[in-house]
Order: structure tokens, then C-alpha cells, then sequence
């Protein structure tokens, strides 16, 4: 078998772990759960009436949506002021702010898969550096 | 970003293991086949 069909061997059952955790095991849902409830907190502190958000699920993704009556303003803020866009997109864990309508923002499951294969071939490097055929002999 | 990175911390560790794991698989030394020895030359 030669090497590249092993480290591809690898780097597919390292994304199927990533996959599980984050599918069947529910923690990407998890992790959405913690940011919305973030952001939906930060959105209370403003006190704009009717304005809600809540995290993109379909699929799941780091994007923020916000919805409600809210003027330009109160969006965007002026000056020192920091409007919702702002406050929301400051929030740990939010990659992008939209509003009513608007769709986009990278799924999450492709964010853990890339940090699972960077994981990976951090792995692999590491192997090479303890597991490599070593010279023998000095001359 | 590492807010996303922390969370995921037990998978990537995970996918680290598996990762030193292939690095030993895929540059492991290769076993030369055992020499043929005179005992072995006689009995064939």
C-alpha cells in the first residue's frame, strides 16, 4: 500500500470522527445553542422591542440573523456608538451578522472539518518526526 | 474562530491521535525479508 493511500486511509477516518462528533453526537448543535444564547443576550442588553436573532440551521452555521423592526441606526450605530450589527457580530463564536432575508455564511460542519484535517496532519507530522526510519551509524 | 477551536478541543485531539497514528503507519520502516540462511539453502 503506498504511503498517499495511507494518509488518505487517515485523513478520512480522522474527518468521520469530526463528522460523528459533530452530527450524531450533537455537539454542533451544542455549540450553536451557546452562541445564540450569547447573542440573544447581547441583543436584551439593547433593548430594541421586536428585535430577535437567532443562529442559521439549515445548516448550521456561525452566521447571526437578526430580524425585527430595528432603523438604520439602531443596525449600524453611529460614531462610538455600537449598533446590533456590531454588538452581535462581537460575540464569540459569531463569524457574520445579516438581517432578515439574507442567507450565506460558511457551514459550520465545513469550519470543524477543516480544523479536524489541520489537527490531523499536525498528527502526522508529529509521527514523522517520532516514528521515521532514523540513519544508522554516523558514517 | 478559537472560540470554535476550543470547543471542538476533545475531536481535534482526537483526530491528532489518529493523525501520530498514520505518521507511524505511513513512515514506519520497512521489515527486510529475512535472509536465507545455509540451513535454510540445504533443506531445499
Amino acid at each position: 500500500m503506498s504511503r498517499w493511500t495511507r494518509l488518505l486511509i487517515g485523513l478520512a477516518a480522522a474527518l468521520a470522527a469530526g463528522w460523528i462528533a459533530h452530527g450524531p453526537l450533537g455537539r454542533g448543535e451544542a455549540y450553536i445553542g451557546q452562541v445564540e444564547a450569547r447573542a440573544s443576550a447581547e441583543v436584551a442588553k439593547a433593548a430594541i422591542a421586536g428585535v430577535a436573532v437567532r443562529m442559521a440551521r439549515d445548516p448550521l452555521s456561525r452566521a447571526a440573523l437578526l430580524s425585527g423592526p430595528a432603523n438604520d441606526f439602531q443596525r449600524r450605530g453611529i460614531g462610538e456608538l455600537p449598533g446590533l450589527d456590531e454588538r452581535v457580530g462581537a460575540v464569540a463564536g459569531v463569524s457574520s451578522v445579516r438581517w432578515d432575508g439574507q442567507i450565506g455564511g460558511l457551514p459550520l460542519l465545513a469550519e470543524t472539518l477543516v480544523l479536524v484535517a489541520l489537527a490531523y496532519l499536525i498528527g502526522v507530522g508529529l509521527g514523522w518526526v517520532f516514528f521515521r526510519p532514523k540513519r544508522e551509524g554516523f558514517l | 474562530m478559537l472560540n470554535l477551536v476550543e470547543f471542538n478541543l476533545p475531536v481535534l485531539l482526537v483526530a491528532l491521535l489518529i493523525g501520530v497514528a498514520a505518521g507511524r503507519w505511513i513512515f514506519a520502516r520497512r521489515q527486510p525479508p529475512p535472509e536465507r540462511t545455509e540451513e535454510d539453502s540445504s533443506q531445499s
